[in-house]
């Protein structure tokens, strides 16, 4: 049973915070614009997934109340999880050795996917309204990219 | 917030520092005291003759009510007049006396039905006015002495408040008395009551009245011990039947005097010559070596000034036992009577007709009259010259004199009162400059005192008693200007506002002390923050900038405004790209200052002048809305690198660019409503290869400012 009443999402503990989101949005805004190109440039796209998980995870760190930011980290972490295995399943191909994921090279991506669920559990059991469907739907998501699906954190 | 608190120390002390440099205002006059006690002196007023209830005897027609009018305004008038000594003077008045003649004969006992019919009465004379019953009178009496500012009433009768001047009616007069101190004890605690406040026993709010023929302890005011004589029977009452008829011629050829008295008038006086021993014998008793005693009584030892006969009707052996034991005992310092109505202003309050003949010494110096309240007997003299008022009495036990101008312990004087011109006869002249010397007084200013007292003293128009006030006044001044302290500007300065000074330093420190402790206890910044949370809206985005400052010569200000409103418009598309339209609607207000509505408000058209003039309070207002609003101001320097690169040469017409490689921007930006500051921030970047500095710089501080809004 909670207690307290949820905090605001979008509520920052100082301007500041905001100011770290934001940086971090754009950041994340120009990787996507990037990854959307037909021959997206992969220097680009490192740069500024980095400097959005940078911005982000600094913002978690120094502002562990605002819940906006560790949201956006968790996106992050999913996305660096999908990449990383996305590159892991391109080198399979390349390789052609399909479904050596299973056997090795999973657990990068794994644990990704799994602190990116373990951190939308968190936003979740701050927030409400819209905020909490989209960790919910999100926590989800990089529980079942994780291989074999294990139960970490619980899916409502 | 380090630069503020001083400054608002400052503007305190030079307030409080200016309040020393002025006098501090003196409490305003209010009921009397009894004067300091000084060495047997005391100050009073006389009253005396107000036959408020007798008005009109002798008189017919209307003139019977208008005498009734005219003693009750010469009452109201000596109210006001001894309060206006007391409020406006700013004298200490112990005590009014009222030597007697309210005119009681014609009021009615609670046993009486109708005027007790005397020996003498004319059947068919109009006057005087209508009984009244006797707690009516005492109710009437009450009320005006109830809005007195001196607190203590004497009292004692006079003839007329005796029917027929009878020694036997003198219950009359207690039954009086007493209804009067009852009324006043009552008006006293409806007071009390209405203002709800609990009654306080022997406080001055209420008048004390004390028959001064009636008690066996005198009241003693200032080591002064207060006598009243009961003169009221003291004149002679027999009636001769034959003093009107013609005289005969006896066998003898001489004129027989054959006496008819009135058998009624003879028990009168018979009662009379009992009582008048007893009473001279109970006053001389009270007299002891080494006191000092004033007498009060209503009829004086003189000749009638009209008749030129003896007021009092005495026996010998009762005029000297009057004489030896009482006029010229040493300790009784002076008889104060009323009783004449003569419209003679030289006479009051000491030139007695027939003075020169006076064979009694003491009865010339000791005996002191007052002038009537009443209009009785001069309601034929032209207003100016009537003698009605009262009398101010001044009087030292020890010898020496207050006003040095006449050598004696008492000093009274007459004060006039005039139906016709209150304004004119009442207040002599002189008397507005008496005040503001008395005011110079208060204000411890003894040369200007000293000069409005020099300047009454110069009028020839001044009455004796304004001019002897004025003496007292001047040499008083005079003295105190001989003071060690007075001549020296130094003393002086510190005589005069010494105790201003003490009590500015005093609250200065307490003030400071006050401060010290808020600050220590945080009250201050809870009070801050108490009132921006009261006062001050809460941001939520929408926030005017304004331009931005040029710290530093050629710094890029409107460039960096520029950049920073982008800044903000790219910060409201970043979120809305992120679908937080609700946090978009909130941050991508930053505007520019409002020009247009600049302009507009300078275009309204003048209509009036000077401070009518509409279009001057219209902008002043829009001004004002203006200022109560969030505004951001911005400023921009830019420091050149420590070690400057190659000169390049600027293109033609332009000057040599500022922000270079290596160069340091440093931003402010300070978000506040109207004069009140919410944040602010300094940042600061290195320039590099291009103006990309800049436009961080811009970006950080635009959304540390939009950040506000969500914090």
């Amino acid at each position: 049973m909670r207690l307290l009443p949820r905090r605001n999402p979008r509520k920052f503990t100082k301007a500041e915070s905001f100011c770290l989101f934001i940086e971090g949005v754009r950041a994340l805004q120009l990787y996507d614009k990037e990854a959307y190109n037909p021959q997206p440039d992969k220097l680009v796209l490192d740069t500024n997934l980095d400097e959005a998980e940078a911005k982000f995870r600094k913002c978690v760190e120094e502002y562990p109340k605002d819940i906006l930011p560790l949201y956006y980290y968790g996106i992050v972490l999913t996305l660096r999880g999908q990449v990383g295995e996305a590159l892991q399943l391109q080198h399979e191909l390349e390789a052609n050795r399909p479904g050596a994921r299973l056997a090795s090279g999973g657990d990068e991506h794994d644990r990704l996917f799994l602190k990116a669920a373990a951190v939308f559990e968190k936003v979740s059991q701050q927030t409400g309204g819209d905020l909490l469907a989209y960790a919910e739907y999100n926590q989800a998501l990089a529980l079942a990219r994780t291989a074999p699906i294990r139960s970490h954190g619980t899916v409502r | 917030m380090i630069g503020k608190t001083p400054s608002r120390y400052a503007v305190a002390l030079l307030l409080l520092f200016a309040t020393a440099c002025s006098h501090s205002p003196e409490p305003q006059g209010g009921p009397s005291q009894l004067s300091a006690v000084r060495t047997r002196h005391v100050t009073f007023v006389q009253w005396t003759d107000p036959h408020v209830f007798d008005a009109g005897k002798g008189r017919t027609g209307e003139g019977v009510r208008e005498e009734e009018l005219d003693n009750w305004a010469a009452f109201h008038w000596a109210v006001l007049q001894t309060n206006r000594l007391v409020l406006t003077e700013h004298r200490d008045i112990d005590f009014v006396v009222i030597t007697g003649d309210f005119g009681l004969e014609n009021v009615l006992l609670s046993n009486e039905t109708k005027r007790t019919s005397c020996p003498g009465d004319k059947p068919s004379q109009e006057g005087p006015i209508p009984t009244v019953p006797i707690a009516a009178a005492a109710d009437e009496v009450a009320r005006e002495l109830d809005a007195l500012l001196v607190k203590r009433v004497y009292l004692v009768p006079g003839n007329n408040d005796l029917a027929c001047e009878s020694p036997k009616d003198l219950p009359r007069w207690t039954q009086f008395v007493t209804a009067l101190q009852q009324d006043l004890a009552d008006r006293d605690q409806n007071r009390n009551k209405a203002a709800n406040m609990p009654k306080k026993p022997n406080t001055a709010t209420a008048v004390e009245v004390v028959d001064l023929t009636s008690i066996a302890d005198a009241p003693v005011i200032n080591g002064i011990s207060l006598l009243g004589l009961d003169s009221a029977y003291f004149k002679d009452h027999e009636i001769d039947r034959n003093k009107k008829k013609p005289a005969t011629v006896n066998s003898a050829g001489k004129l027989a005097i054959t006496k008819d008295i009135d058998p009624a008038s003879k028990l009168i006086q018979n009662d009379a010559d009992a009582a008048i021993p007893k009473e001279i014998e109970r006053i001389s008793k009270q007299i002891q070596p080494g006191g000092s005693y004033l007498v009060f009584t209503h009829v004086p030892d003189l000749n009638d000034p009209i008749g030129r006969s003896p007021a009092w009707k005495l026996s010998d052996k009762e005029s000297r036992n009057w004489k030896n034991n009482v006029l010229d005992e040493s300790a009784v310092l002076g008889v104060f009577a009323g009783h004449f109505h003569i419209a003679k202003r030289d006479m009051y309050p000491q030139n007695f007709p027939d003075k020169d003949k006076i064979a009694d010494a003491n009865t010339a110096v000791k005996v002191w009259l007052a002038p009537p309240l009443a209009e009785k007997y001069q309601w034929r003299s032209p207003p100016e010259e009537t003698a009605r008022g009262m009398l101010l009495v001044s009087v030292n036990a020890d010898g020496q004199t207050r006003v040095s101008a006449i050598d004696g312990d008492v000093k009274a004087s007459a004060m006039w009162f005039s139906t016709s011109d209150q304004n004119t006869a009442a207040v002599s002249v002189g008397d507005d400059k008496i005040a503001q010397a008395r005011e110079a007084e208060r204000d411890r200013n003894w040369s200007d005192a000293a000069t409005q007292y020099q300047a009454v003293l110069s009028q020839d128009k001044a009455d004796p008693r304004t001019r002897a006030t004025a003496l007292s006044g001047y040499l008083h001044a005079r003295g105190e200007m001989r003071s060690w302290w007075w001549k020296s500007t130094a003393a002086r300065w510190i005589y005069l506002n010494g105790m201003s000074l003490l009590v500015t330093v005093g609250i200065v420190v307490g003030a400071i002390v006050v401060c010290a402790m808020l600050r220590w206890f945080y009250v201050v910044k809870g009070a801050s923050i108490f009132l921006k949370f009261v006062f001050v809206p809460g941001f939520e985005g929408r926030a005017t900038i304004n331009d931005t400052a040029a710290m530093t010569d050629s710094a890029p200000v409107k460039l960096f405004a520029s950049m920073l409103r982008a800044e903000g418009q790219e910060i409201r598309s970043l979120l809305q790209r992120e679908q937080e339209h609700w946090a978009a609607g909130h941050i991508t207000l930053l505007a520019p200052a409002n020009t247009s509505l600049d302009s507009l408000v300078a275009s309204v058209p003048k209509v009036g002048s000077g401070p009518a003039d509409l279009s001057v309070w219209t902008k002043f207002l829009v001004n004002l809305l203006q200022v109560l609003r969030w505004t951001v101001q911005t400023g921009l320097a830019v420091f050149p690198p420590n070690q400057l690169p190659p000169p390049t040469a600027p293109p033609a017409g332009a000057n040599a660019p500022v922000i270079v490689t290596g160069a340091e921007l440093n931003a402010y930006a300070v978000l506040q409503w109207a004069w009140v500051t919410k944040r602010s921030w300094w940042r600061m970047r290195t320039v590099g290869n291009d103006l990309s500095a800049l436009r961080d710089l811009a970006r950080e501080l635009a959304a540390l400012i939009c950040g506000e809004a969500f914090v």
